[in-house]
Parts: C-alpha cells; structure tokens; sequence
C-alpha cells in the first residue's frame, strides 16, 4: 500500500468547525492531515474528529448524499471518487449542500 | 418614463448592450420564494427590467425578516402582508413596467408546472431542498434553465443548471438531506451580506441568461464565505457524465410526480399538522437540542424534544425518526414552513 501522503489541506463545514477546536481566521483551511486518497482522508478524519466525521459520511464512511468532496476545484466524482489519489499540498474542500435562503 | 434613460447606465455596460436589454425586457421568470434571497433577487431583476415576474411565497412578514429581506418594513409587519404580496407592492414603486404577478403559495408536485408555465427561466430562492428538487425535476422536465442558490450563516452557493447539458442538482445531492442533517437560518443564523453576494451571483447568471449570452456562463459551483472573504468556483463540467443522475440521466421525476416529498397530515380537533419528512433517517435530539436553544424553549426527553417558540404561537413536537408535530396551526403550509426553519430537509 502507497504511504500516506502530508500535507493535504482540508477545509470542513464552518458549521463543523468548533467540535474540532477550530476558529477560521485567514487561512483557507482548517486542518491539515495525511492519507493517500480521498478514503483514507475521510477514514483519517473519523479517527482523529469522529464528532465531524459522523456529520459527514455514513457508516460505510462514504460521503453523505447531501455532502460533496472537491479536491482543489475539481469534484472528486468527476475524477476518481473515492479513489482519487492525493498530493502534498493538496486542498480537499468537504461541502455540504446549503437549504437556507 | 423613458425607458431608454432608465436602463442607460446598464446598457452602457458592454456585456449587455442594446440587444442584450431587450432580450431582458422581454424575459420571464418564475421566482421560488421570496425571503432573503428571493427579496434580494427580486429587488435586482425588476430594477434591471425584466419584462415578467412570477413570485411566489407561502409566508408571511415577520420582526426577525427585517435585519436582511430587503424589500420589507415594519408596516408589512402591522398589515399582516404575505411577502408575496409586500414584495410586489415595492417592487412595483420601483420599476411600473415591469409585468408582476404575485402567487401566495406553497410550491409543491400539484401546481409546480402550472408556476413554471410560460417562463424563460427559474431562479431559486426557497429555504428547502424538497422544494428545489421539485424545481429542479420541472425544469428538467420543461428544459427551462434554473439557478440554484443557497445561503446559511455566512457563506452560501450558487449553481446554473441547464437541463440536458450541466450537471442538474440531483448530480450534485444525491437526495435530500435527512432531518436535521443541513443548518437552516433559523437554527444557525445568518448575515446580511451573505445574502446579497449569494443574491448577486444568482442575480448575475439570470441577466446573462435573459440577455442571450448563457455562453458565458460557467458550469460551476460558486462558493463564497463572506465572513472569510473566499470565493472559489468549483469545477463541475462533467458530474452529469460521471453521476447516473436519476433525474436527468435516466429521467426519473420522484419529485414532480409526488412519488417524493414530504407528508403532512392535520390532526382533527388538535389544531395541530404532523409533518413527516420525505427522508427517513434517525435524527439526534440532542444535536437538534444544541441547535435550537436559541429558538425558544426547549425540552427533551429520551422520546422526543419540544420546542415552544419565543412568541409562545407555536409547539414543534420532533421525533427521532425526523417527524414533528407542530401545534398551533391546522393550516399545512404553515407547518411545513415552520418545519423547514427549524427541523430542516
């Protein structure tokens, strides 16, 4: 198995935010993790922040329908979902849909 | 008035022009929902001189509407004015030639086409996604282009749908969110600013549609957080090949057809309506708890939580399997708007 890869940048739902002990001042993300793809990311996320994980993915781990993953600015379903491969420095944006208006 | 003088300073504008505002003098547009958004979207798109404006709403002014609606005040409030309603009145003081037509109505599968009819174009400014799936199945079904809008807190996004060629909403959120699962500005808040920059971005696909030039407008999904002062615009060119969208790949129309959406039925004698969400999923009463202090009172047992609302009107009743009661009312639109606000789907 590919090690994992640093650095991958991760921005959560600014909803999400307090129950890692996060406060988005001026940097674009809020947390920084190691994983070599998209799965391993989120699996990643559940260890260290299960409080957001649950909010995010289901119990296969998988993204929730309502929730869309990005890396960069590509959504990971039109590359290789789940499989998506990372890079250091990547920029993995976890959105979910917004119902206000 | 002389239309020419009214409408000179945007025809100034290259990316519009003479032809580009006649084509929007011409165009017409069914409006879903007007509170933050829609007042915004509305207030921008008559001041630009759209020819034809369908607004429809299905509730009233409230106090806690004024601090970002922007088409409403307090003697809305006093006359008890549905925000269709107050919305027209306005928007009619501000462009007379602009053709309104205010519904006071609860979109659902019954009379989504009939809304739809006739019009070139759907913006979107519900506070629901069991309504913008209906919205999004009629377009789909109409080949009528739309443009989603959502916005909580501080941030919000946008997407222009064009039936047949971008992804549709369905491609982006497999199904609705279960109960409790989204924020809603009545739970989590939400700022002015928010509203306008979502409002606007919306606000700018619809001229560019109307004005005949949706070749410059990208299949994308906006973010924007307003309080960090981020913009991003998301790739989502080819979600539609990628996704099997039960909506626009294999044509399914759960919503429009009324095989999906959301049950209610009023309780005789009780002067209640039980509302049961189109999505069955266990919902945490205590995340709900957190969620909802600031509501009202609340209290929670190990079978169910009680809101009372601040002006004591309303109870909601919820369920962990995402039902609520809500008591104080029999008329259903009201229930359903209650729940949108403060349970959410």
């Amino acid at each position: 198995m590919d090690p994992a890869v640093p650095d991958i940048r991760v921005t959560i739902p600014p909803a999400l935010r307090s129950l890692c002990g996060r406060r988005r001042g001026t940097q674009e993300f809020d947390l920084t993790l190691a994983a070599r793809d998209i799965r391993g990311l989120l699996d990643e996320l559940g260890r260290r922040h299960p409080q957001v994980h649950v909010c995010l993915c289901d119990e296969r781990g998988e993204p929730r329908p309502h929730i869309n993953v990005f890396v960069n600015n590509d959504h990971v379903r039109a590359r290789a979902g789940l499989e998506t491969p990372l890079t250091a420095g990547d920029l993995v944006t976890i959105l979910p849909a917004v119902s206000g208006g | 008035m002389p239309s020419d003088e009214r409408y000179s300073r945007q025809i100034l504008f290259q990316g519009i022009g003479a032809e580009g505002q006649a084509r929007i003098r011409a165009g017409r547009v069914l409006l879903c929902g007007c509170g933050a958004l829609g007042s915004a979207i509305a207030d921008s798109l008559v001041r630009a001189g759209v020819g034809f404006l369908r607004l429809v709403d299905r509730d009233f002014v409230e106090l806690s509407n004024l601090q970002r609606q922007v088409l409403y005040d307090e003697q809305d409030i006093a006359e008890q004015l549905p925000k269709a309603i107050a919305a027209s009145r306005k928007l009619a003081k501000i462009n007379s030639g602009v053709t309104l037509e205010p519904l006071v109505a609860d979109i659902d599968h019954t009379n989504m086409l009939a809304l739809a009819a006739g019009v070139d174009l759907i913006v979107d400014g519900m506070d629901n996604f069991e309504t913008r799936f209906l919205i999004n199945d009629a377009a789909l079904e109409k080949k009528i282009p739309w443009v989603y809008g959502g916005c909580v807190g501080s941030h919000g996004q946008v997407m222009p749908i064009f039936p047949g060629e971008t992804a549709c909403l369905r491609c982006l959120i497999g199904d609705v969110p279960g109960p409790g699962m989204t924020e809603t500005c009545d739970t989590a808040g939400v700022i002015g600013p928010a509203v306008n920059v979502v409002a606007a971005l919306q606000v700018v696909a619809a001229l560019k549609i109307l004005a005949g030039r949706r070749d410059l407008v990208d299949a994308t999904l906006s973010i924007v957080d307003v309080w960090d002062g981020t913009l991003r615009k998301m790739n989502v060119g080819n979600l539609r090949e990628r996704s099997n969208c039960p909506a626009c790949a294999l044509g399914e129309r759960d919503w429009l057809s009324g095989k999906r959406g959301s049950q209610t039925t009023v309780l005789c004698g009780r002067n209640a309506v039980q509302v049961s969400p189109p999505v069955k999923q266990a919902l945490s009463l205590t995340e709900l708890a957190g969620r909802l202090q600031s509501a009202g009172e609340v209290s929670q047992n190990a079978f169910l939580l009680r809101l009372s609302l601040s002006g004591g009107e309303f109870q909601l009743t919820v369920f962990p399997d995402g039902r609520a009661i809500i008591k104080g009312t029999d008329d259903v639109t009201v229930a359903r708007s209650l729940y949108a606000r403060y349970v959410g789907a």
